[in-house]
């Protein structure tokens, strides 16, 4: 058999598409029939170009023919469209309304996540850049604990142990910091010492200075942005010497870009890394040498090589940190190799926004449970939305029966009239989404004011910002106008212009779910707002064990530390101030390392099984937060070997150490490793939170040790706060002028720890707010529906005597019933999502049936009220009007 | 009665002279050969589609054949009317024919 040669099959299709109402099959033969004879005269190259022309030949007709067509076409639905929202302008407003409130609602909660999920990811090697981590593991492989900072020691070690790391750099957090200018002074707390490849790792654009070089030597330090405007105004401070504490003074190398907001970290200073030589009481060896594993007081950041998988370098890690660190002694005193009881975590820099939740965290970090959770609300907002508008368009499809009918007479087919509704809804849409904009452009500025974002109406004209909008106005277009799309192109134009078709009924069953659908979301919404808000309140107000109102707290250094016997009898002296201490750790801080100890227990001297935090503290730490002890005494003044060998436990402890009571523990010989201390437990101090209500209480020792606490407390005497922060202030100019007072209250710090649950609180309670609104919209629209197809069937009523109770009552029953039967379906599922929010917390309240009967008491009167209106329009109307064209 | 024109007449023609073979690209193949210049797909088919309006022609399929991409070809023949409408053509022309010859002798 002959072979001929065949034309692409893509020339076929688009001739087939082009030509439209032609005898395809003959056509397209010709074609290929003359395609073969042109290869044969001329060549295949020539003849292709003979087959496109011909279908390039073809456009215009083509353009002309089925565009023009669809245009005419097009403007009539836009006709349609337009009378339609005229002619029923309450109806329109209610659903383009219902719409621009789910929208907006959506829209807002996918910029905010998208906005949560976009952390960190502007560095340029964003994908290679982790942090390293420190974390201590039980024999068995699970995580005790860890911080999100490494001993500033592994850091060299891992540079020479990995080419596949191309940069790495240390960063330490400098706490509270006096930065000085001349005589300007002010507490710094964003100031880092930070290694040159800093620079290299994160992208952070110096304005002025050559980054290379910013860091590289003792004493220098680069200032972002808004720290120049805020020190030198408009001068360049380039070359410039500040001051840090009473007596580093550091010159000015570089100028840096301000963060964006979007980061894990803002550095308002940098100072270099070999500066921290000869500055902390430990000795050099702290920072730089290469014998610190124990603490972790190291930001550090590297950045791997292109091509480098990982999961090799994590695989190496347990390996390292055994040639590290070699054995260690088990707490039951059989040696075992290093990496079963500590590793090294690294997380990449983009994920730590969202998945990262160490102790020390720089910056309050986001929760990604959270994000999908909004993500979820955003949705269920946009369903409820979304189902308004099936409801209405469904009930009212019978007055667009005829229009369909007509169509349908005329040639339309039913793909062509499910277009129509569907290219309707998605008019509406587009209306609702130019409002929605309008809405979220007003809500912006509070919405950033209580969630702390800085999100910027720009993002609404990036691309990923169109996008979302489309998919918004797309989604909301198609999955509104689906269903009434089929439901009306279904009819059949026979019955209706015989006018046979019942007024709506067929879609009643599926309303109804639809309905109670829309209200078990809002109920569920409603209950969790009930519980999160009970939960919240619980924190705030919670006994933690210590005193919450009337303590101020203010960060201190090396001078007030050495003068602080003068200072707290000079603070006390006024009569507005109870107390004053300073410790170590405070009440709402964290507690950080939690090293070994010994204790002896009857005459044996054994080492501790599990690791217990201490808290450095001066004599009147538990005095000065109103912390009851229980057994044994207090820190005394009066006996001088409490500075040396005073410990005071915590009843977690004792109950932990194995003691009956504590009394008990009072008088046991006890002692830390480090520092290498031993003494005898003076007292047993009764249980506080130091640490936040998701944290169940942990052991803790206390002891005196006056040179290295930094946060100073003092009671005031209620309602005399001003007077007392005078007092404070007077102090603090005479003993330490050059350090600002910058204080702030305990009540404060409590409310910082639970921000991000107040914040999910907060936005829960709108979103729902949003929700019910939304609904009640449909609702009403519904209800003004039903009242109107059975206003002949009122007026009988009313002309055979019914009274205006029963008819209002006859038109709420149904939406009642449909209220309550929600709520049956809601309560289970609110049950089980609290509970399991619940149990992130190591305290919390149980949900209770209060919460629930109140969520339904409130959607059912909602409810009534929305659709008392209606009822009562039709009951009140006059029988005669509703009965006459007859 | 339509009067046709000299290309419809043309084609019409061609059509019986090719009988079972007569479709599109054949047609213009035997009009072009028969003419002695090249007549154009495109001024082929828009006649033969009046034709067709006309009812003058009527069309069926082949077999498929593999020249064709295993399409099959539109073969058309002649419907009485068209028939009808041809000899009239042929009539008109003829006796016109015929006055000329009369007049000139």
């Amino acid at each position: 058999m002959k072979i001929y040669k065949r034309s692409p099959k893509f020339f076929a299709s688009l001739l087939k598409h082009v030509v439209n109402d032609c005898d395809e099959e003959s056509l397209l033969g010709d074609f290929e029939e003359i395609y073969h004879y042109k290869t044969k005269e001329t060549g295949e190259s020539k003849a292709r170009i003979w087959y496109l022309w011909h279908i390039v030949k073809l456009v215009p007709a083509y353009i002309e023919s089925s565009i023009c067509w669809s245009v005419n076409m097009l403007k009539n639905y836009f006709k349609i469209a337009r009378r339609i929202i005229k002619r029923h302008k309450g109806y329109s407003f209610i659903n383009i309304l219902g719409l621009a409130l789910g929208m907006a609602v959506c829209i807002l909660i996918l910029f905010f996540v998208r906005y949560e999920l976009s952390f960190d990811m502007h560095h340029d090697h964003a994908d290679r850049i982790f942090r390293i981590e420190r974390i201590w593991t039980s024999p068995d492989g699970s995580i005790r604990g860890g911080f999100c900072s490494v001993a500033p020691s592994f850091v060299p070690f891992m540079e020479e142990e990995f080419p596949e790391i191309e940069h790495i750099a240390r960063t330490a957090d400098a706490g509270n910091i006096r930065v000085s200018l001349g005589d300007k002074h002010f507490i710094e707390n964003r100031l880092f010492f930070a290694e040159e490849d800093i620079f290299e790792i994160f992208t952070l654009p110096l304005q002025e200075g050559d980054p290379a070089a910013a860091l590289k030597d003792p004493a220098t330090i680069v200032i972002s942005e808004s720290m120049a405007r805020k020190y030198f105004g408009t001068k360049s401070p380039m070359g410039k010497q500040m001051k840090l504490r009473d007596d580093q003074l550091v010159q000015v190398t570089g100028v840096m870009q301000d963060m964006p907001p979007n980061m894990h970290v803002h550095y308002d200073f940098l100072v270099s890394y070999v500066s921290l030589k000869g500055q902390s009481y430990r000795g050099d060896d702290y920072f730089l040498g290469t014998t610190n594993f124990t603490d972790n007081v190291t930001y550090s950041y590297m950045r791997l090589a292109e091509g480098i998988d990982i999961e090799d370098l994590r695989a190496k890690i347990p390996a390292f940190i055994d040639k590290t660190l070699g054995t260690r002694k088990d707490s039951d005193g059989t040696t075992i190799m290093a990496s079963r009881g500590t590793t090294l975590q690294l997380t990449k820099v983009t994920d730590i926004h969202l998945n990262s939740r160490f102790p020390n965290e720089l910056e309050p970090n986001f929760d990604i449970r959270y994000v999908r959770l909004f993500t979820l609300v955003a949705i269920f907002v946009l369903i409820i939305a979304c189902i308004n508008f099936m409801n209405l368009s469904t009930a009212r499809a019978t007055q667009r029966a005829k229009e369909v009918g007509l169509r349908k007479v005329v040639g339309a087919n039913r793909r062509v009239l499910t277009a129509q509704f569907l290219g309707e809804s998605v008019f509406f849409a587009f209306l609702a989404l130019i409002f929605s904009i309008g809405l979220v452009a007003m809500v912006l500025p509070f919405f950033n004011n209580f969630s702390g974002r800085a999100l910027s109406f720009g993002f609404l004209l990036n691309p990923m910002g169109i996008v979302i909008l489309l998919g918004v106005l797309l989604t909301t277009g198609l999955v509104a106008g689906l269903y009434p799309a089929f439901y009306i192109s279904a009819f059949k134009p026979a019955s209706i212009l015989r006018g046979e078709l019942t007024r709506g009924i067929k879609g009643t069953r599926l309303r109804t779910v639809l309905v109670v659908f829309q209200f078990a979301i809002s109920i569920c919404l409603i209950i969790s707002v009930g519980i999160v808000y009970r939960q919240m309140h619980y924190l705030m107000t919670a006994d933690l064990g210590f005193q919450r109102d009337h303590i101020v707290m203010l960060p201190s250094d090396s001078i007030i530390r050495n003068k602080w016997e003068d200072i707290r009898q000079n603070l006390i002296s006024s009569p507005h101030i109870e107390e004053a201490t300073l410790s170590k750790r405070a009440p709402t801080g964290m507690l950080a390392d939690a090293p070994g100890f010994w204790i002896e227990i009857n005459g044996e001297r054994q080492n501790s099984p599990f690791g217990m935090p201490h808290n450095r503290v001066t004599h009147d730490f538990f005095n000065t937060y109103n912390i009851k002890i229980i057994a044994g005494r207090n820190f005394s003044r009066e006996y001088a070997t409490d500075l040396r060998e005073a410990f005071i436990l915590n009843e977690t402890a004792v109950l932990r150490l194995g003691f009956e009571s504590p009394e008990q523990a009072v008088g046991t010989l006890i002692g830390t490793f480090a520092p290498n201390k031993s003494g005898r437990v003076i007292g047993v101090a009764a249980d506080f939170n130091y640490e936040s209500l998701h944290r169940e209480i942990r052991p803790v020792i206390t002891y005196l040790q006056p040179s290295q606490v930094n946060t100073v407390a003092m009671r005031v005497v209620s309602g005399r706060t001003p007077e007392a922060l005078d007092h404070l202030k007077a102090v603090w100019a005479r003993f330490h002028p050059e350090s600002p007072v910058k204080y702030d209250f305990l009540d404060d710090r409590i409310v910082a720890l639970y921000r991000n649950e107040a914040k999910m609180m907060q936005m829960f309670g709108y979103f729902s707010v949003f929700a019910i609104i939304i609904s009640c919209l449909g609702l009403f629209g519904l209800a003004s529906f039903t009242a109107e197809r059975r206003t002949k069937e009122i007026g009988v009523r009313k002309v055979m005597g019914a009274s205006l109770g029963n008819i209002t009552l006859l038109l709420s029953k149904d939406f009642a019933k449909w209220v309550l039967l929600a709520n049956l379906i809601a309560w289970p599922i609110a049950y089980f999502a609290m509970t399991k929010w619940l149990a992130n917390f190591a305290y919390h309240v149980q949900p209770t049936w209060m919460e629930f009967v109140l969520a339904a008491l409130l959607t059912l009167l909602i409810a009534l009220i929305t659709v008392s209106y209606q009822s009562l329009r039709a009951a009140t109307a006059d029988p005669i009007n509703s009965l006459r064209y007859e | 009665m339509k009067t046709l024109t000299r290309k419809e007449e043309l084609i019409l023609l061609s059509i019986l002279n090719l009988q079972d073979e007569a479709y599109l690209i054949a047609i213009q193949k035997h009009l072009s050969q028969a003419l002695g210049k090249k007549e154009s797909l495109t001024s082929v088919h828009l006649p033969l589609s009046r034709l067709d309006q006309y009812g003058y022609i009527e069309s069926r399929f082949s077999e498929a054949t593999a020249i064709r991409g295993g399409r099959r070809k539109k073969i058309y023949s002649l419907t009485k009317d068209g028939f009808e409408a041809l000899f009239a053509y042929k009539k008109v022309s003829d006796d016109l024919w015929e006055n000329l010859s009369k007049s000139t002798t």
